[in-house]
């Protein structure tokens, strides 16, 4: 965690921090063990908080601003909130303010009922827009949080204008029109709506990827999640340290938080002459990722492209997962997952030519098999309700069975033509 | 193509020629002819020679040569195969090879296309269980193997990752989930939970609220009863004054002088009022009083209650300021460990005097401080003592290894250099090549040799004593046991014949004795007695008759059947002769069949007789010369006597050179037993001149070593020398380190004696001191972080404390907590009753305001009745003409004014009627009885109040269990991590069933529509070969087993070899064989290389003659294609072939050349011979007792390791054993 600038003269500092999800699980892992890598991987989304907790007390900021989704809404242990009542209990004692607005998890999340929270923090209200002008910090703080789930309504329009004399912030979960990444549509409102408001800083929640949406006399930005939990969520995630002086554009500062992080590897393996050759390639860019990562854990997920003519023994998954693991423990990284996209060189192998075209043909018939569902039936009687409650898996989804079928099919005649 | 091979020499040829036609060549020879020769040199001659060829026996390997004309389309040109490589029939150059080379050698050709009648047979026996080299194109040749294992091992995943029944991957990581959700059930505590306990806690202290009234309702009741039995005299009285008005009134009347009404009910209302005044300040002193009492059992502490936020904002802290003490007490530990290990360091450098470490130890460490620049210097000084030091001892070592080593003087025996060199040059004499030495030793060794071969051809003659005939050859004329061997079989032959004679004869008088029982048994039946009498019968009967007499019934009957008998003894007794003329015929046949089994007897008897006497006169032969008779042909055993002659003479030629060369050694030990009595090695020669020789070498050897030891010994003295010098060199330098240092460290005021290890180690030691001390600094500076914040808080609670009265020492952590829970009690308890206290206050005050009121309402009483007076009258007076006057009016009005009273009492006029009816009906005994239960009833409320207060403790307990329990994010981690295993492994198996299911699908179709072209041919040939009784093959691959099936022409499927006779599964493997050929034959030519001929041994040993016939033609039609060559033994094969040719066939047939005789190759033994190996252990000739196997019909291999047993036969057979 890299040091906090200087704050400059006459000016709030803030911490602008969003999505903790905590003691959300990491997504994917298989196999931990029970070392002290496997300790900070079950517990990142804590060891995250308790940095952006630090990075509070070394900035000396004036206020932490969490934008929604402190909790996870089916996640119920009141230990969570204990744990989080402590960290903010650490900021009380540092005379730091605390200023939270519930997201579409928090609403339906028991613990955010049943917590008592310090006198330091301040829980916007879900009804309407709530000001909160702190005269000694020349502070004032609006926003509202979600009384339910899907909330549907532009907040931000019912935002009050901004209180004089002192630096003006809102805080608000939502959609903004143009942000990235794919994820619900709840208080959807444009960048417009919130440079209308005429805040110097307006601190955004909800989309995990960090992105600053207008700059000026009203910045505007998501500072992403705290800490990656699954593989689509890669690099560096953290809050911003943000200046403010009324009148003034916004200084932002982001430190990365994550005590785990991410990664996803796009290797080449082609001219690999065997299974040897690709971990040896598949190594050193984890040995890359490792280094880049710095000594917090890393997570990889790794997928190899290009002709080889290991592509066959590749497509033997259970083999490339070895091969992979084995890469995976000497570079000092974690496996999330490896798949292989890598193609025979050309057509070989000791088959008739004319049953590799047959089977490659029915192979792609597969995915348009519209009895997908049964053919599964067997397995998804014992797995299916248990994965698809998770959100992992849908067996009687045909569109997740033909995603499958169109693996299956790729891995077999990829198989068969390298000669296996 | 090949045209023409010739064999010179090569295995027991000489010079063999045979031509090969362009089709099908039949090559004819009787066994042992050579056939398998012929087949082992056309492999030969396609790869080679094996380091120890089989055929090497009789010439060896560097003279055999296999000769060839190779006919490759374009022109013929001559080859030759030699030890050196393929040659130019017209050169001496080795050419390479105009037949396919690559992807074939000798296993591959000798398996696939040079082929006898066991490997023919092995092949296609692999081939029907799914192995082999055919089981390669059989089986795979039309799809290959690749998808058929990738399904196997698709089935192995898909089976362990899932099935419906057993365990399975998916079902482990099902298990494991839902043991984690289990666990994370017991260990999770719902947020929902917690907020349900802080809902309990409000219902608890709403019922204690609740609960609270209804005491206090209780409790007004209970008053109420007290109020009835307080006010029970007065209402009696009031109802004594109702009945005491009525009998004032009739007094009244008759008084007539009574106050007005006004003054009399004033009167009588004030002094009612006064009294009234008077009785209820006595209530309201007791109500008062209770009030109070219920007042002060309220533990509402104000003071508390004040600083209530204060205490709720420390509750809060709590937990956070108990973390901070344990993380200050340990940061404390952590220093005064450092601290004692900075200490024990420094202990380390002299004493430390004793006291607070936190004071002693920088003391200590300033004290020992040594200025960085002069540590420096003193390191540096310190390193080039341990430098030179080092360089010291190495050099001291160097020293003492070279003194050691020059100390080592070899004592070695001298040895004049004359006497050296004279050794050297006899040494080198005896060894040299064509000396006489080695010449007699070479003599010596082929004396033996010859002895050894001679005597195995002794065994092989068959001599009853080996040795003695290697001595002396056995006497034995060729030319009379091949004579007498003819005669023998002469003999053979007649006593066959006669045999066979006797046999016929046999049969025939078999047959005519069996011929004539039959006939015997059927013969017999009537005689001529037996007609006569029967006639004489008849003739009686008709003597009546013919005496006239009249028949009666009776006599007519007898005499018609003595006429039919009569007749029936005639027509048996013609039949009879016929029978008897024929049974005569068969004895005389059956008489000549036993006369001419009686001469064959004889005759083969005689044969007998005869064959036994040539062979005794033959064998008598052999055991004249003292050799065994050989049981069947003796050409052998005559070739081999031809061995052991040559044997022997060419031993004796050996033992001759011998003798000679021994006077030219025996001249050389005599002149090396000289020098070496001269060197001191007496007797030396005594044993020989080998003997000798080896004490020579070791006295050259030993003269060697001497002069290198000698040398050794000078540079080991000069090695020291130069040792000793370094040393010296090393020592001052040492000393000159050792001075500088301690100049230094006396400059640094180090202590006396300290050496430059001592330095080092005492600055390691300091080091350590100095990094300890850092650390409890640092520690220390964290704990007095955490204190601080705790101290500050403890302070804001001792300070509260003190406020509030309870004994709160803020330096000590349990009495601050125990000082906070106790206020936090006592807030509790105050705020609960707070409530009811002031409830009781706010009566207490009504009560107070009442109590006034009755006070004024007793002055004014007074002031009326004051007023009342009349001049001068005084108030007694009255009284009592009020008492008087007032009569009537005076009773009514003290009714009316009790009334009242008792109506200000109880509230109103309805109350007092109430009352007036309750305490009326009942005694004061039930009115005391009421008010005691009421009592009791209060009391059960205040308990229900009580019991009420401990809900809400229980439910405070509840909340503070639910809200301190254990984290269980851990454990929805690992559920997180066995439901990605669980994902994953459904994908995989998901997949996987997929790419087995489309797999096997497609596998069965493709095998379905496609035949394999390989055995669609074979079928074709089987067909041919079994004139169609066996119409096709097919390959049977089910996955687990592969097996090859045979369809009969009736349409049914055998699989396996189990349902064929011999020469049907032969046939099978044949036009397997062929088919692949003809396949194999293709692949060459599409690969523009040159054909490889087909060379087949035998092949057709079990065939009948319609198989042979049919297996001719298909190897016929093969030949088109394919240059074949046939190996047989049976002229009929030879003679069934050349009749192909009129069918349009290409087919030569030729003789195998027969092979030299045993004597031939004795004779023709010039050239050396490879000795043929023995077979280990046995003494036995491999070939030999191949040979004699072949001969007894036995089975044995031509090539490889001839079985143990087949040689202890062999060795039996000859009585070598």
């Amino acid at each position: 965690m890299s040091a906090p600038a200087p704050r400059p003269p006459g000016a709030v500092r803030v911490v602008h921090a969003a999505d903790v999800h905590l003691d959300s699980p990491l997504r994917g892992l298989r196999r931990l063990g029970d070392d002290a890598v496997a300790a900070t991987l079950r517990a990142a989304t804590r060891g995250a908080l308790e940095r952006l907790v630090a990075l509070c007390e070394d900035s000396g900021a004036d206020a932490l601003l969490l934008a929604g989704d402190l909790y996870d809404g089916t996640w119920h242990d009141y230990a969570t909130g204990r744990f989080f009542t402590r960290q903010v209990q650490r900021l009380a004692d540092s005379g730091v303010r605390v200023f939270v607005v519930s997201g579409n998890h928090d609403a339906e999340s028991q613990i955010t009922h049943s917590l008592t929270l310090p006198p330091n923090v301040h829980r916007l209200s879900v009804d309407a827009p709530e000001t909160v002008v702190e005269e000694h910090l020349g502070l004032a703080v609006h926003g509202q949080g979600y009384r339910t789930r899907a909330v549907s309504a532009n907040l931000a329009a019912g935002y009050p204008g901004r209180v004089p004399g002192v630096v003006n912030v809102g805080l608000l979960h939502a959609t903004v029109d143009g942000s990235q990444g794919e994820h619900e549509r709840y208080a959807p409102c444009s960048v417009t709506d919130l440079t209308a408001l005429g805040y110097e800083y307006v601190a955004l929640g909800h989309v995990h990827a960090r992105e600053v949406l207008a700059e000026g006399a009203t910045t505007v930005a998501y500072s992403g999640n705290l800490q990656g939990r699954h593989p689509r969520e890669t690099g560096a995630k953290g809050a911003y340290v943000v200046d403010l002086v009324p009148g003034e554009r916004a200084r932002l500062d982001f430190h990365a938080l994550d005590v785990a992080r991410w990664e996803s590897l796009d290797v080449d393996v082609t001219g690999a002459a065997d299974v040897a050759e690709v971990a040896g390639a598949l190594h050193r860019e984890m040995l890359g990722a490792r280094e880049a990562a710095g000594d917090r854990p890393v997570v990889v997920r790794a997928r190899l492209h290009g002709p080889t003519a290991a592509a066959a023994a590749l497509a033997d998954t259970e083999r490339l997962r070895q091969e992979a693991e084995q890469a995976a423990e000497a570079a000092g990284v974690v496996l999330e997952k490896v798949e292989s996209r890598a193609r025979p060189p050309r057509a070989g192998g000791g088959d008739d030519p004319e049953l590799l075209e047959a089977v490659r043909r029915a192979a792609q018939a597969l995915a348009g098999d519209p009895a997908l569902t049964q053919h599964v039936r067997g397995v998804r009687n014992d797995v299916g309700r248990l994965l698809k409650e998770a959100d992992l898996l849908d067996l009687g989804d045909p569109r997740a069975l033909r995603a499958l079928a169109e693996r299956a099919a790729e891995d077999l005649t990829t198989r068969l033509a390298g000669g296996r | 193509m090949l045209r023409h091979v010739r064999l010179a020499p090569y295995g027991a040829f000489e010079a063999a020629e045979i031509a090969l036609g362009p089709g099908l060549t039949v090559v004819v020879g009787p066994n042992e002819s050579g056939k398998s020769t012929l087949l082992a040199a056309v492999e030969d001659l396609l790869f080679g020679f094996e380091k120890s060829p089989r055929y090497a026996f009789a010439h060896a390997r560097a003279r055999l040569r296999v000769h060839a004309r190779w006919d490759d389309g374009s022109g013929a040109r001559e080859l030759v195969r030699s030890s050196r490589g393929l040659l130019a029939g017209d050169g001496d150059e080795p050419v390479p090879a105009p037949w396919a080379q690559d992807g074939w050698d000798r296993t591959a050709w000798a398996q696939r296309l040079g082929l006898d009648h066991e490997r023919l047979r092995a092949g296609g026996r692999l081939v029907l269980r799914g192995a082999g080299d055919l089981a390669a194109l059989v089986f795979t040749a039309h799809h290959g193997s690749g998808a058929q294992e990738l399904l196997e091992s698709l089935d192995a995943e898909a089976e362990g990752l899932w099935r419906p029944r057993g365990r399975s991957v998916l079902k482990d990581h099902l298990a494991a989930v839902e043991g984690l959700d289990a666990e994370l059930a017991r260990t999770a505590v719902r947020a929902g939970e917690v907020e349900a306990a802080r809902a309990a806690l409000e219902a608890a202290r709403e019922a204690s609220e609740r609960a609270l009234e209804r005491w206090r309702a209780e409790r007004a009741r209970h008053e109420a009863a007290e109020v009835r039995v307080r006010l029970a005299p007065r209402v009696r009285t009031a109802l004594r004054e109702r009945a005491r008005s009525a009998e004032l009134a009739a007094e009244l009347a008759d008084a007539g002088g009574a106050l007005g009404a006004a003054a009399v009910d004033a009167h009588a209302a004030a002094v009612a009022a006064r009294d009234a005044s008077a009785d209820a300040l006595v209530v309201l002193e007791q109500r008062a009083q209770r009030l109070s009492a219920d007042r002060a059992r309220c533990t509402v502490e104000e003071d508390v209650l004040a600083a209530g936020e204060e205490l709720d904002a420390l509750l809060q802290a709590r937990q956070a300021r108990a973390q901070d003490a344990d993380e200050a007490a340990a940061a404390r530990r952590a220093a005064a460990e450092a601290l004692r290990q900075a200490r024990a360091a420094l202990t380390e450098l002299g004493p430390v005097p004793e006291g607070a470490l936190e004071e002693v130890v920088p003391a200590v460490l300033a004290r020992l401080r040594v200025p960085a620049d002069r540590a420096a210097d003193l390191s540096a000084r310190a390193a080039a003592c341990a430098d030179a030091d080092a360089e010291l001892a190495r050099a001291r070592d160097d020293l003492a290894a070279a003194r050691t080593a020059a100390a080592r003087s070899a004592v070695t025996a001298e040895v004049a250099e004359d006497d050296a060199a004279l050794l050297r040059e006899l040494v080198g004499a005896a060894e040299r090549e064509g000396s006489a030495l080695r010449a007699w030793r070479t003599a010596l060794a082929e004396r033996d040799a010859r002895t050894a071969a001679a005597r195995a051809a002794a065994v092989a003659v068959g001599a009853v004593d080996p040795d003695a005939a290697v001595l002396e050859q056995p006497a034995l004329d060729d030319a009379l046991v091949r004579q007498r061997h003819a005669a023998l079989l002469a003999a053979g032959a007649e006593l066959e014949l006669a045999v066979a004679g006797r046999e016929r004869c046999e049969r025939a008088a078999r047959a005519a004795e069996a011929e004539l029982a039959e006939a015997s048994s059927g013969a017999g039946g009537a005689g001529e007695e037996e007609l006569e009498a029967a006639r004489a019968a008849r003739d009686a009967a008709l003597e009546p008759v013919r005496a006239g007499a009249a028949l009666d019934d009776a006599a007519a009957g007898a005499l018609l059947a003595a006429v039919a008998r009569a007749d029936d003894a005639a027509d048996a007794l013609l039949e009879h002769a016929e029978a008897a003329a024929r049974l005569r015929q068969l004895r005389r046949e059956a008489e000549r069949a036993a006369a001419e089994e009686r001469d064959a007897i004889a005759a083969e008897q005689a044969a007998r007789h005869a064959a036994e006497r040539a062979r005794a006169a033959r064998d008598e032969l052999f055991t004249a010369a003292g050799v065994r008779p050989c049981a069947q042909d003796p050409s052998p055993a005559l070739a081999a006597l031809a061995q052991l002659g040559a044997e022997r003479a060419a031993a004796a030629a050996a033992d001759g050179r011998a003798r000679e060369l021994r006077a030219d050694a025996d001249a050389q030990l005599e002149r090396l037993t000289v020098v070496l009595e001269r060197c001191g090695r007496t007797g030396a020669a005594d044993a020989g001149l080998e003997p000798a020789l080896e004490t020579a070498r070791a006295v050259l050897a030993a003269a060697a070593t001497a002069a290198e030891e000698r040398a050794r010994s000078t540079e080991r003295e000069r090695t020291a020398q130069e040792a000793a010098e370094r040393c010296a060199h090393r020592a001052e330098d040492a000393e000159r380190a050792a001075r500088a240092f301690t100049a230094a460290a006396v400059a640094a005021g180090l202590p006396d004696g300290l050496g430059p290890q001592g330095w080092a180690a005492r600055a390691r030691t300091l080091q350590v001191a100095v990094e300890r001390a850092d650390a409890a600094g640092a520690e220390l500076a964290r704990a007095l972080a955490r204190e601080e914040r705790a101290g500050a808080f403890a302070a804001a609670v001792a300070d509260v404390a003190a406020r509030l009265g309870v004994a709160c020492e803020a330096g000590r952590a349990e009495s601050v907590g125990a000082a906070l829970s106790a206020l936090a009690e006592r807030l509790r308890t105050s705020r609960a009753d707070a409530g009811t206290a002031a409830a009781l206050e706010r009566q207490l005050a009504e009560v107070a305001d009442e109590r006034d009121r009755e006070r004024a309402r007793g002055d004014a009483a007074e002031a009326q009745l004051a007023a009342l007076r009349g001049d001068g009258e005084e108030l007694p007076a009255l009284a009592e003409r009020a008492a008087r006057s007032a009569g009537l009016l005076a009773a009514r009005a003290a009714e009316e004014a009790e009334l009242a009273a008792l109506a200000a009492e109880v509230g109103d006029r309805d109350a007092v009627a109430r009352l007036l009816r309750e305490v009326g009906s009942r005694t004061d005994a039930d009115l005391r009885t009421d008010a005691e239960q009421l009592a009791a009833a209060a009391e059960a409320a205040h308990e229900a109040w009580a019991q009420a207060r401990e809900a809400v403790g229980r439910a405070e307990t509840e909340l503070e269990r639910l809200t301190s329990g254990a984290d269980a994010n851990v454990l929805a981690a690992r559920r997180a991590e066995a439901l990605a295993e669980l994902h994953a492994a459904t994908e995989r198996y998901v997949q996987v069933d997929l790419q087995r299911t489309v797999l096997r699908r497609q596998l069965e179709e493709f095998s379905a529509a496609r035949e394999n072209p390989l055995l669609v041919e074979a079928g074709r040939v089987l067909a041919v070969l079994t004139a169609g009784r066996w119409t096709g093959l097919s390959a049977v691959d089910d996955g687990g087993s592969r097996r090859l099936a045979v369809r009969r022409g009736d349409g049914e499927v055998l699989e396996g070899v189990e349902g064929l006779s011999e020469g049907t599964a032969d046939q099978v493997f044949l036009a397997l064989r062929l088919a692949a050929i003809a396949a194999e034959h293709r692949r060459l030519v599409d690969a523009g290389r040159g054909p490889l001929p087909v060379v087949l041994d035998d092949v057709l040993m079990t065939f009948d003659e319609p198989r042979t016939g049919a297996a001719l033609a298909a190897l016929a039609e093969l030949a088109r294609d394919v240059q074949v060559v046939l190996l047989t033994h049976h002229a009929d094969v030879a003679e069934r072939a050349a009749g192909l040719a009129g069918d349009g066939h290409d087919v030569t047939v030729t003789r195998l050349p027969a092979p030299p005789s045993a004597g031939d190759l004795a004779a023709g033994a010039a050239a050396p011979a490879r000795a043929a190996r023995p077979s280990r252990g046995t003494g036995a000739d491999p070939q030999l007792v191949r040979a004699w196997a072949r001969g007894q019909g036995l089975p044995v291999a031509d090539r490889g390791r001839v079985s143990e047993q087949l040689v202890l036969d062999y060795l039996a057979a000859h009585d070598l054993s």
